[in-house]
C-alpha cells in the first residue's frame, strides 16, 4: 500500500505540534451584533431573504430551546459555555451574491487554496491536490476514479460559492446552499427540513435549528445516479463565531449521491463553538454515502483553544431498501460530541457506520452512532477504530436498538481502541436493545496498545518508533479507511500521521 | 431407494434469488454405491442438502422419492428416522453438548419415530463402543462437546462414526475427503467400506478422484450446471482425473 | 429527601424513623443515619439514573410490604426441614426475615459467625467496602437492615458454607452479611433465598478475599412467583494474589436485580464471574456488574448466560474500569443471550473504561435465536426439533456452570435451569 509510505514520509516532514490550518484569512467580514434573542434570529433570516415560514419555523425553536438545559451525561466537560458572548452571524462582505468565481473575494479564494480545496474548475479537472504539490495519486499508479468533485464552500456563516453547479442541474441534482434552496426550492425544504431532525431534538440541534445559517442542501430525483462526488468545506474564520450549519440531504427513489465533508478553522486561543446539523433521507431503494473528515482546530499542547464540535447527524432510511452509510474521520476539535444515526424504517433499509476517532493531547471526543431498527429485514453494521494519545479521552458511545416489529433485524459491531501512551483513556460505552428474538445482534470490543512486538518488529526492520507506530495505526484504521472515497482515503492517512506527532516516547 | 426426477432447485442469497439445480436426474437402488463429481459449483453439496432437507432451498419443479416416500415432504429428523443420513463437508460445532449425550438422544428418537424400543445405557454404551473402536475415536472424544476443538480429522471421523451408530439406509457422504491427509483417509474409507452391505447405498459427492481409490463406486456422474451432464462406470473418474472439468463445463 | 417521595419511599422513610429508638447499639449504627439520609435524597432510583435505566425501581416499586417482624420459630423450622443444604455436609448459617437464627445456624473450624447486632461482635471490619457506595440499594441496606452475620473465616473452610435467606411472611427484608476471608483462608460458599411469594428483599453483602486467599461463590436466586422481588447486592474486595470464583443463578422472580462491585485491590489477583439467567414470563432479572482494577497483573472475567421468552426481560450491564497504573491487567466480558421466542427483550450494555495502556481489555455482546445450523444438524441425526432446541439451550445455559467443581451441586443447579425453562411450556 504506497499511501502508508506517503503517511511516514509526511510525519517524518512536518514540524510536530504544528496545526497547518491554523492560519487566519483576513478579510472584511459582516456581522450580526453579539448575542442570542429574537431580535438576532430576525436579522440571520432577513440576512438570507428568508420567507415568514422559515422565520417562524426558527423562532419557534429559539422559545423551546430557551427551555431546554444543555445535556451532560457524555464523558467530555468543558467550561460553561455563555452562549450570550457569540457572535451567530458573520458573512464575509460582499457587495452582491458572487455570480462566478471571477466575482469571489481573491482572498477567500486563497484560503480555499491553501486548505487544498480545488476550487477552480479546472484544478477540479485535473483532480484534487494542493497547488504545486504532486499528486499520490499518480504516483501509485493509479488513476483517479473520482476526477470531478463539485464543491459548495461555507466560509463562517455563508456559503460563498457552489460548483458544477450547471453540469449536476442537467442531471436533474439540484446541489446548493441551504440558504438558497429555501429561496428558490421552498416545497423541497419544507417537506423534508426538520422531519429527520425535530427542532425538539436536543439541546444543540435545537439551538442549530434556531440560528443556522447555512450549509448545503442536495436532491437527487428519483433514478438518478449523482455523476459526481459532492463536497462541502466548512471554514471557521472569525473570532468567537459560532458556526452553525445545517445540512439537507434527500436522495428519491432509486438514486444514489456520495457527500463529502471536511472542516477546518484557524488557530486561536479561544474555543468556538461548531453546531451543526445534518439531515439524510433516502427514499426506496436510494443510497447516500456520507464521508467526512473533520480536522477542526484541536487547541494547542497545553489544552488552550479549540473548537468545540456539538453535532447531529441523523439519516433516515425512510424507503424500502433504502441505505445510508457514514463514514467519519475525527482528528480534529477540541472536543467532539457526535452520533451519526440511522433511523432503518424502511424494510430491507441498511445502515452503515465507520469511523475512526483520533485523540491526541487534551482531545475530548465522546462520538459513536446509533442504530434504531424499526422495519422488517432492516441491517446495520458499525465499525469503530479509536485511537487515544496524550492526555486525551476518547470515548465510543452506540447504540443498536430493535423494536419489537423489527423481524430479523441483524447488527454487527466491532469497537477497537488502541491507547498510545498511560496518560490517555478509552471509554467504550454500548447500548444493544433487543425486542424480538427473531432479531441477531453481535458486538464486540477490545482495548488494547499497539503490541510491543509489532513495534519491535518494525523497528528491528529499521523503522522509527514514531514511524511504526503510524505504520501500525494505518493498518489498524484500514477497516475504515477502505470505505473512504480514494482522495478522501489518502488525506485521511496523511492527518492520521500528522494527528499522532508527539504521541511516542 | 432414491428416485431423484427432474430437480429444479433454488437458493435465496444476498444477490436474490439463483437456480442451482436445473433439472437433475438420479436413479439409486439397494447396495449401490454412485459417487456425483463435479466442479467447484456445480451444485453438488445442494444436493446433499436438499435431500437432508435443509432449510434456505427452494425446489421449483421435480420429485425426490426415497422408499417411495415424497422426501421432500418430510422434516429433516423424519429423514433421519427413515434412514437417510448425512455425513457433512462441515460438521457443526455444538458447544456445550456432550457427544455422547447427542448420540444417545439421536439414536433413541430415530428408534422411537421406527416405534422401537429406546436402548437402555448399557446396550447404548455398547453399540458406541463398537462403532468409535472401529473408527479410531478416543472414548475422551465422546465426553467433549460435538467437534468443538475437533481437528478436520477427528471431525469427518465423527461422522462416519456416527453413520456406524445409527445404520442409516443411504448415506450421503459430502466431500468427505476434503481436509483429510493420507492416513485419515484410509480410516474414514475403512469405515465407510466395512458399511457396505447389499441393503446400503451410498451417495459419494466429491471434487477429486482420490476418494474413489478407496471406496470404489458403481457407478459415476458429473454434476455441472446444476444437472447431470454424464455418468459411467469407475472408469469415468479416472478420466475426469486425466483430463479435468473443462470440457464438461463447457457443455454445460 | 426527595420533592415528591412515592408511597414506597415514604414508608421507607417512616420505617426508618421507627426502627430508629431500637438500634442495636453497636458501631454500624453510627453509619446508618447518612446512609438513609442518603438514600432518601434521591429515593428509590429511576430509569433517568444511568445505572437503573433499564430497571425502574421507582415505577416497579411504588408500594412495598410492610417490613417483615420476628421469623416464627415454628414455621421457620419446617421451612428448613423442607429445604435441606445443597451440598452435602455443609455448615449452614440462617438469616430468616433479616435476621440471623443462631439456633438453626452451624459452623465448623477455621469459621467464626457473629451477628451484627450482637454490640460484643468485632464488626470493625464491616462497613469497609461500601463506606464509599452511593448505590441506592446499599445505602437502603445499610440505614435500614433488620440483623445478619460477620462471618471471619481464619483457615481453610473444611466443609462448604451455606447461607440461607428465609423469608416467611411476604414482608420486606433486608439481611446484611460480611464474610471477611483471612490471607491464605479458603472458603466455599452456597448463597440462596427460600421466601414466600409476596416477598421484597433487599440483601446486602460485603466480601474481603485477603492476600492469597481463595473464595468461590454461588448465588441462587430463584422468586417464587412473578410478585417477588429479588435484590441483591455484593461488594467485593480482593487482595494480592487472592482469587474470587463468583457464580450467580437466577431463574427470574417478577423482578430481580443482582448487582456486583468488585475491587481488585491486589497485584496479581483473580476475579472470576458466571452468571446463568432464565427469564421467563413475567420476570425482569438485572444482573449488573462493576469490576475495577487497581493494581497490576491481574485478572478479570464475566460469562454471562441468559434466555428469555415468553415476554421475559434479561438486563446485563457489566463495566470494566482499569485505573491509572493499573498496567498488566487482563479483563474480559461476555454477555450471550438467547430469545427462546420472538417476545421478550434483551439488553446488553457492556461498558469498558481504560485509563492504563498496557491491557487487554474486551467485551462481546450477542442475542438471538438459537442457531439453525445447530438445529438442523441434530435434526439430520434424527432428533425431533423441539428437543433439539431444548437440548441446545439447556447446553447455552449450562456451559456457565463450567467451573462449579461439586459435581452434584452443578447437577441439582442444571435442574434447577432446565426446571425454569419448563415454566409456561417455554419450551
Amino acid at each position: 500500500m504506497p499511501a502508508v509510505q506517503e503517511t511516514i514520509d509526511r510525519v517524518a516532514a512536518i514540524d510536530v505540534d504544528k496545526y497547518k490550518y491554523g492560519f487566519v484569512t483576513d478579510i472584511e467580514s459582516e456581522k450580526a451584533p453579539k448575542g442570542l434573542n429574537e431580535e438576532v434570529i430576525a436579522f440571520i433570516s432577513a440576512k438570507k431573504g428568508e420567507p415568514q415560514w422559515m422565520l417562524d419555523w426558527r423562532l419557534e425553536a429559539y422559545r423551546r430551546w430557551l427551555t431546554l438545559e444543555e445535556p451532560d451525561w457524555s464523558t467530555v466537560s468543558y467550561p460553561k459555555i455563555d452562549y450570550n458572548d457569540l457572535y451567530y452571524y458573520a458573512a464575509p462582505k460582499v457587495k452582491d451574491a458572487p455570480n462566478s468565481l471571477d466575482e469571489v473575494d481573491p482572498e477567500l479564494l486563497r484560503t480555499y487554496e491553501k486548505l487544498g480545496i480545488p476550487l477552480k474548475e479546472q484544478e477540479i479537472l485535473a483532480g484534487v491536490r494542493k497547488q504545486g504539490e504532486p499528486s499520490e495519486l499518480d504516483e501509485a499508479g493509479e488513476s483517479n476514479p473520482y476526477g470531478r468533485v463539485a464543491v459548495d464552500a461555507v466560509f463562517d456563516s455563508v456559503s460563498v460559492v457552489t460548483t458544477f453547479k450547471d453540469e449536476l442541474a442537467k442531471a436533474g441534482v439540484i446541489f446548493c446552499s441551504i440558504s438558497e434552496a429555501i429561496r428558490e426550492h421552498p416545497e423541497l425544504v419544507k417537506q423534508y427540513l426538520g422531519t429527520v431532525v425535530p427542532t425538539s431534538d436536543n439541546f444543540f440541534a435545537t439551538l442549530n435549528s434556531a440560528v443556522f445559517t447555512d450549509g448545503s442542501f442536495v436532491y437527487v430525483p428519483p433514478g438518478v445516479r449523482c455523476p459526481m462526488e459532492l463536497s462541502t468545506y466548512f471554514r471557521i474564520n472569525e473570532q468567537n463565531t459560532g458556526q452553525f450549519e445545517r445540512t439537507l440531504i434527500i436522495a428519491d427513489k432509486g438514486s444514489y449521491v456520495s457527500y463529502l465533508e471536511g472542516c477546518t478553522a484557524p488557530q486561536r486561543d479561544e474555543n468556538q463553538l461548531h453546531a451543526a446539523v445534518v439531515e439524510l433521507i433516502a427514499l426506496d431503494d436510494a443510497e447516500i454515502k456520507y464521508s467526512t473528515v473533520q480536522n477542526w482546530y484541536p487547541g494547542d499542547a497545553e489544552g488552550k483553544g479549540g473548537i468545540y464540535n456539538f453535532v447531529t447527524k441523523r439519516g433516515d432510511c425512510r424507503g424500502k431498501r433504502s441505505k445510508i452509510s457514514w463514514t467519519q474521520v475525527e482528528t480534529g476539535s477540541a472536543i467532539t460530541w457526535k452520533y451519526p444515526s440511522c433511523i432503518l424504517r424502511g424494510e430491507e433499509s441498511r445502515g452503515e457506520f465507520y469511523s475512526i476517532a483520533i485523540s491526541n493531547g487534551h482531545q475530548q471526543i465522546d462520538s459513536g452512532t446509533k442504530m434504531i431498527h424499526l422495519g422488517k429485514n432492516t441491517s446495520s453494521r458499525i465499525i469503530s477504530k479509536g485511537i487515544a494519545a496524550g492526555q486525551s479521552l476518547n470515548t465510543y458511545r452506540g447504540l443498536v436498538r430493535a423494536n419489537p416489529r423489527a423481524k430479523n433485524a441483524r447488527n454487527f459491531t466491532q469497537c477497537d481502541s488502541l491507547l498510545i501512551g498511560d496518560k490517555c483513556a478509552a471509554v467504550t460505552i454500548p447500548y444493544v436493545e433487543s425486542r424480538t428474538g427473531t432479531a441477531q445482534f453481535e458486538h464486540e470490543a477490545t482495548t488494547s496498545k499497539i503490541s510491543d512486538d509489532q513495534l519491535f518488529y518494525c523497528r528491528a526492520r529499521g523503522i522509527g518508533e514514531e514511524e511504526a507506530v503510524a505504520l501500525i495505526v494505518n493498518g489498524f484504521v484500514r477497516d475504515v479507511i477502505q470505505q473512504l472515497p480514494m482522495e478522501f482515503a489518502v488525506e485521511a492517512q496523511k492527518l492520521i500521521g500528522v494527528s499522532l506527532e508527539g504521541s511516542v516516547g | 431407494m432414491l428416485a431423484i426426477e427432474n430437480l429444479h432447485a433454488s437458493v435465496e442469497d444476498g444477490e436474490g434469488t439463483r437456480e442451482i439445480l436445473k433439472g437433475l436426474d438420479l436413479e439409486i437402488w439397494p447396495g449401490e454405491v454412485h459417487a456425483i463429481m463435479g466442479p467447484n459449483g456445480a451444485g453438488k453439496s445442494t444436493l446433499g442438502n436438499i435431500i437432508a432437507g435443509k432449510d434456505g432451498y427452494e425446489v421449483t419443479e421435480g420429485s425426490v422419492k426415497f422408499l417411495e416416500e415424497d422426501l421432500l415432504e418430510m422434516e429433516p429428523e423424519e429423514r433421519a428416522a427413515a434412514g437417510i443420513f448425512l455425513a457433512f463437508q462441515y460438521p457443526v460445532e455444538v458447544p456445550g453438548v456432550a457427544t455422547m449425550t447427542f448420540l444417545k438422544t439421536a439414536l433413541n428418537a430415530q428408534r422411537e419415530a421406527r416405534g422401537e424400543k429406546a436402548l437402555s445405557t448399557p446396550e447404548f454404551m455398547k453399540a458406541v463402543k463398537g462403532a468409535a473402536d472401529k473408527l479410531g475415536v478416543k472414548q475422551e472424544m465422546l465426553r467433549r462437546p460435538i467437534n468443538v476443538g475437533f481437528s478436520g480429522g477427528e471431525k469427518k471421523r465423527n461422522e462416519i462414526m456416527q453413520m456406524a451408530l445409527l445404520e442409516p439406509k443411504l448415506c450421503v457422504l459430502d466431500e468427505t475427503d476434503s481436509g483429510l491427509d493420507i492416513d485419515a483417509l484410509r480410516i474414514v474409507s475403512e469405515g465407510v467400506n466395512s458399511l457396505r452391505s447389499p441393503e446400503r447405498s451410498f451417495l459419494v459427492i466429491t471434487h477429486y478422484q482420490r476418494l474413489l481409490d478407496y471406496i470404489e463406486p458403481d457407478f459415476v456422474h458429473v454434476l455441472a450446471g446444476g444437472k447431470i451432464v454424464r455418468s459411467g462406470g469407475p472408469e469415468l473418474a479416472k478420466e475426469l482425473e486425466a483430463r479435468g472439468y473443462a470440457e464438461f463445463l463447457e457443455a454445460a | 429527601m426527595n420533592n415528591n417521595p412515592t408511597e414506597a419511599e415514604r414508608a421507607l422513610a417512616d420505617l426508618f424513623e421507627a426502627r430508629k429508638a431500637g438500634f442495636a447499639g453497636t458501631p454500624l449504627d453510627a453509619a446508618r443515619e447518612s446512609a438513609f439520609s442518603r438514600f432518601a435524597a434521591n429515593g428509590l432510583p429511576h430509569r433517568r439514573v444511568e445505572a437503573y435505566k433499564y430497571t425502574d425501581l421507582r415505577a416497579r416499586l411504588r408500594e412495598l410490604p410492610g417490613a417483615a417482624g420476628a421469623p416464627d420459630a415454628a414455621k421457620l423450622a419446617a421451612v428448613l426441614a423442607d429445604n435441606p443444604p445443597l451440598v452435602e455436609g455443609a455448615a449452614r448459617i440462617v438469616i430468616a426475615n433479616g435476621r440471623y437464627v443462631p439456633e438453626h445456624s452451624s459452623t465448623m473450624a477455621n469459621v467464626t459467625v457473629a451477628s451484627l447486632l450482637d454490640p460484643a461482635a468485632d464488626t470493625t471490619r464491616v462497613g469497609k467496602l461500601v463506606a464509599e457506595s452511593d448505590d441506592p440499594l446499599t445505602l437502603a441496606n445499610v440505614g435500614l437492615f433488620e440483623g445478619g452475620v460477620v462471618i471471619n473465616v481464619t483457615g481453610e473452610a473444611g466443609a462448604p458454607l451455606e447461607i440461607v435467606h428465609v423469608s416467611l411472611d411476604d414482608g420486606l427484608v433486608m439481611g446484611r452479611t460480611a464474610v471477611i476471608v483471612a490471607p491464605e483462608a479458603r472458603v466455599s460458599v452456597v448463597e440462596r433465598a427460600i421466601g414466600t411469594a409476596g416477598t421484597v428483599a433487599n440483601d446486602l453483602t460485603e466480601l474481603t478475599v485477603g492476600a492469597r486467599a481463595k473464595a468461590s461463590w454461588i448465588r441462587i436466586e430463584a422468586g417464587v412467583g412473578d410478585k417477588t422481588v429479588q435484590l441483591g447486592t455484593l461488594h467485593t474486595e480482593i487482595d494480592e494474589e487472592g482469587a474470587l470464583e463468583h457464580l450467580t443463578v437466577s431463574t427470574g422472580a417478577g423482578l430481580s436485580r443482582n448487582q456486583i462491585f468488585a475491587s481488585i485491590v491486589g497485584d496479581e489477583a483473580d476475579a472470576h464471574f458466571r452468571a446463568a439467567t432464565v427469564a421467563i414470563g413475567k420476570r425482569h432479572v438485572d444482573n449488573t456488574m462493576v469490576v475495577r482494577h487497581d493494581a497490576l497483573n491481574s485478572r478479570s472475567s464475566e460469562v454471562l448466560r441468559s434466555a428469555v421468552g415468553h415476554g421475559g426481560t434479561a438486563i446485563v450491564q457489566g463495566r470494566i474500569i482499569v485505573d491509572p497504573g493499573a498496567q498488566k491487567t487482563d479483563a474480559r466480558m461476555m454477555s450471550n443471550a438467547l430469545f427462546l421466542d420472538d417476545s421478550g427483550e434483551v439488553v446488553n450494555k457492556p461498558e469498558l473504561e481504560i485509563f492504563a495502556d498496557d491491557v487487554q481489555c474486551g467485551h462481546g455482546a450477542t442475542s438471538g435465536d438459537i442457531d439453525e445450523e445447530m438445529v438442523f444438524y441434530l435434526r439430520a441425526r434424527g432428533i425431533p426439533q423441539a428437543t433439539a432446541r431444548r437440548l441446545l439451550v439447556e447446553a447455552f445455559l449450562v456451559e456457565a456452570l463450567d467451573r462449579v467443581e461439586d459435581e452434584a451441586l452443578r447437577e441439582g443447579l442444571a435442574d434447577s435451569l432446565r426446571a425454569a425453562l419448563d415454566l409456561e411450556g417455554a419450551l
